[in-house]
């Protein structure tokens, strides 16, 4: 396999706890992304699961070097992410882009399209001259399937599925290497995230990008990732192709997130005996010892509670999985 | 045969005036029985939270204008009652709750107060005794140590607490009908989970009819028995859960099954492209002629421009919108049948 383009290793990032206006003391810290590892391959997309609050968010906000790391390291083709500096930054900043969820507050209200996909191109003047510029954008407005006549109008003369389009596009515009999508789809309507579903493949075969793809919905995942790793609170408890994940899944939290998917199919009503979990997602804040998931786990053990399971493959598993009693899941045959 | 429980005939509303009227419903009817769950599917702007609203009461108008229809609750005629006679109807015979918990909850009383004050008002209850009922009202839903829990505040709850305490609150009357306008759209799968299960045991337990109104395909298949999926105003299509997704006789129900990627899909494969609904719903100030899907509708005729397809029985208690609803429902839909599913 050829080099990963983004190498990530042992990602911390907590924010501090304070009490206090005049002596702020720090009290505690959050723990919302807690020693993450991955690699992203040119031409990929991986995908983050995750509950709300797991830190698949926070985990692409340091990536992007929105905010700074705790503790770890990551390489993009090589050279250390959080060492750039000015011009270098700046440079790196072209070959990684991000869309964001809500399609109603990442666009500025008061720009024309025009102006949005174009800015990147204001920051970047080496990559368009000023004479090309409106022709790119109307390139890129055609490339998501909007009509570039359309250069001059504000976000709000669009639907929402049109504006998560506008984003793309403004995504696209420097040519990344890869893309951070967080949650990209979850806003939109189901007719609609499936036509922005469709553009993301489409965009990917053309240009070769690689996706870190962040969602919640497993059935967004599974139809667009190749590999996947599930996260719950701050660390990747599974990792695995898409096929081992959603036909082997060996931790139970996985096990539990994917039979608790409600399936469009009200023949397998009463036949599925779903793994339910108890209660909510511990605080990110205090999180529990051992093993993150054992508060809610059905296997817990008092093994648990003392020795965090480490991500690795286990005798039963093809794949890697943090749990102690990691196993195949146990499938029932639906005729 | 006695009076459904709730029956909504031809409704019909509007929002706004002149060329910018937006016909929001354009004569939905539906019923639900007593411990039934109908199922209302619909995206964004189709009309099924604003159904709700008229339903409880609760639509502003202005800019909203209730132009025609009946909604009858055990044969009685709601839109033209005195008001204190449907204040008396809420929380007493029908309920609702709401999407988003956090807003829908008073942040400034804590959530015992805002179960309790239903029954002090309506009960005539002491403070102390309201306040007991409370505690055995979030204990119904599950709340564990409810306790101590009734004395905290709405911000102090996690996500699928609020929404528990919600529940808690609707049902504190023991209505005979409970609205549930998006539920669990605001949750984690796993906590989603729990709460239709939840919703779904209380109705069997009180013989409760159940409006569900959801966006969510698979939430649909796993507690409705029957389903109303709304398009533009309009039912186009009306069933009971197996055949609707045996059978899906209206173009927009396949396509919106079509457009769903599936935790389960073995078939379809990774990376086969999804096949969604071309185009966009149409604005509801110039809903297009005749049916109001066809610039959608890979199917589209001459026919289909210019004549409105009533909803017209099309096989036993099934009910289809469109012109060529039995090809449609003959053809069943174009997609695999789940195989193997995860248990304990």
């Amino acid at each position: 396999m050829s080099e990963p383009v983004l190498a990530v290793r042992d990602l911390v990032k907590h924010f501090p706890v304070t009490r206090g206006v005049v002596f702020r003391r720090t009290v505690g810290q959050v723990r919302a992304v807690d020693g993450v590892s991955l690699d992203l391959y040119p031409g990929e997309t991986l995908g983050v699961v995750g509950e709300s609050g797991c830190g698949k968010s926070t985990l692409a906000q340091v990536l992007m070097r929105l905010t700074p790391p705790t503790s770890g390291t990551a390489t993009f083709e090589g050279e250390d992410l959080f060492a750039k500096r000015g011009a270098a930054l700046t440079a790196w900043r072209r070959d990684m882009q991000i869309v964001l969820q809500d399609p109603y507050t990442s666009l500025n209200p008061r720009k024309t399209v025009g102006d949005i996909v174009g800015e990147p191109f204001d920051i970047h003047p080496e990559v368009a001259p000023k004479s090309d510029r409106q022709r790119r954008v109307q390139e890129l407005l055609e490339v998501v399937g909007l009509n570039p006549e359309h250069i001059r109008r504000y976000p709000h003369q669009f639907s929402g599925g049109q504006r998560q389009r506008i984003g793309i596009a403004r995504a696209l515009a420097l040519r990344p290497k890869v893309i951070v999508c967080d949650e990209p789809v979850s806003a939109l309507d189901v007719s609609i995230q499936a036509q922005v579903l469709n553009l993301l493949s489409d965009l990917q075969r053309e240009f070769g990008l690689a996706y870190l793809f962040i969602a919640h919905d497993l059935g967004v995942v599974r139809h667009l990732c190749d590999r996947v790793a599930v996260m719950y609170l701050g660390s990747i408890v599974e990792t695995g192709t898409a096929e081992e994940i959603y036909t082997r899944a060996s931790h139970p939290y996985t096990q539990a997130l994917l039979s608790s998917v409600p399936v469009p199919d009200p023949s397998l009503r009463g036949r599925r005996e779903a793994v339910r979990l108890e209660g909510d997602v511990p605080s990110p804040a205090d999180p529990p010892s051992g093993c993150r998931f054992r508060t809610r786990c059905p296997k817990a053990a008092p093994v648990c509670a003392e020795d965090p399971p480490a991500l690795e493959v286990r005798p039963s598993t093809d794949h890697p999985a943090a749990c102690h009693f990691a196993e195949p899941p146990h499938l029932v045959r639906v005729e | 045969m006695a009076a459904p429980l709730l029956e909504v005939d031809d409704l019909r509303v509007e929002f706004g005036t002149g060329p910018e009227t937006a016909s929001v419903l354009n004569g939905v009817s539906y019923h639900v029985d007593e411990g039934e769950t109908l199922a209302v599917l619909g995206e964004s702007g189709s009309g099924k939270s604003v159904t709700a609203q008229t339903v409880m009461g609760i639509l502003d108008t202005p800019p909203g204008r209730i132009t025609g229809g009946a909604v009858r609750f055990r044969g009685e005629e709601l839109l033209g009652a005195a008001p204190e006679r449907r204040r008396l109807l809420r929380g007493e015979s029908m309920a609702m709750i709401f999407q988003d918990a956090l807003s829908a909850l008073n942040p400034v009383y804590t959530v015992g107060f805002q179960i309790a004050e239903q029954f002090r008002f309506r009960r005539g209850m002491s403070r102390r005794d309201a306040m007991a009922r409370a505690v055995e009202m979030l204990d119904l839903v599950r709340i564990p140590s409810a306790a101590q829990r009734v004395k905290e505040y709405p911000h102090q709850f996690s996500g699928g607490m609020r929404q528990r305490a919600m529940i808690a609150m609707s049902l504190a009357l023991d209505p005979e009908l409970l609205i549930a306008d998006e539920p669990t759209t605001a949750l984690d799968v796993t906590v989603q989970a729990q709460i239709m299960e939840l919703l779904d045991e209380l109705r069997r337990e009180r013989g409760m009819g159940l409006i569900l109104i959801t966006h969510d395909l698979g939430v649909v298949a796993e507690v409705a028995d029957r389903i109303a999926v709304m398009y533009a105003g309009r039912i186009v299509e009306q069933t009971d859960a197996a055949s609707l997704y045996a059978h899906p006789a209206h173009p927009y129900t396949r396509g919106l099954m079509d457009s769903v990627p599936r935790v389960d899909d073995l078939g379809r494969g990774a990376g086969a492209p999804l096949r969604p609904i071309p185009g966009l719903p149409p604005s509801l100030s110039a809903i297009p002629n005749g049916c109001p899907f066809h610039p959608r509708c890979a199917y589209a005729v001459d026919v289909c421009t210019d004549e409105v397809p009533p909803l017209r029985e099309i096989g036993a208690g099934h009910r289809a919108a469109c012109h060529f609803a039995e090809r449609f429902a003959a053809e069943g839909p174009d997609r695999p049948a789940t195989q193997e599913v995860i248990s304990r």
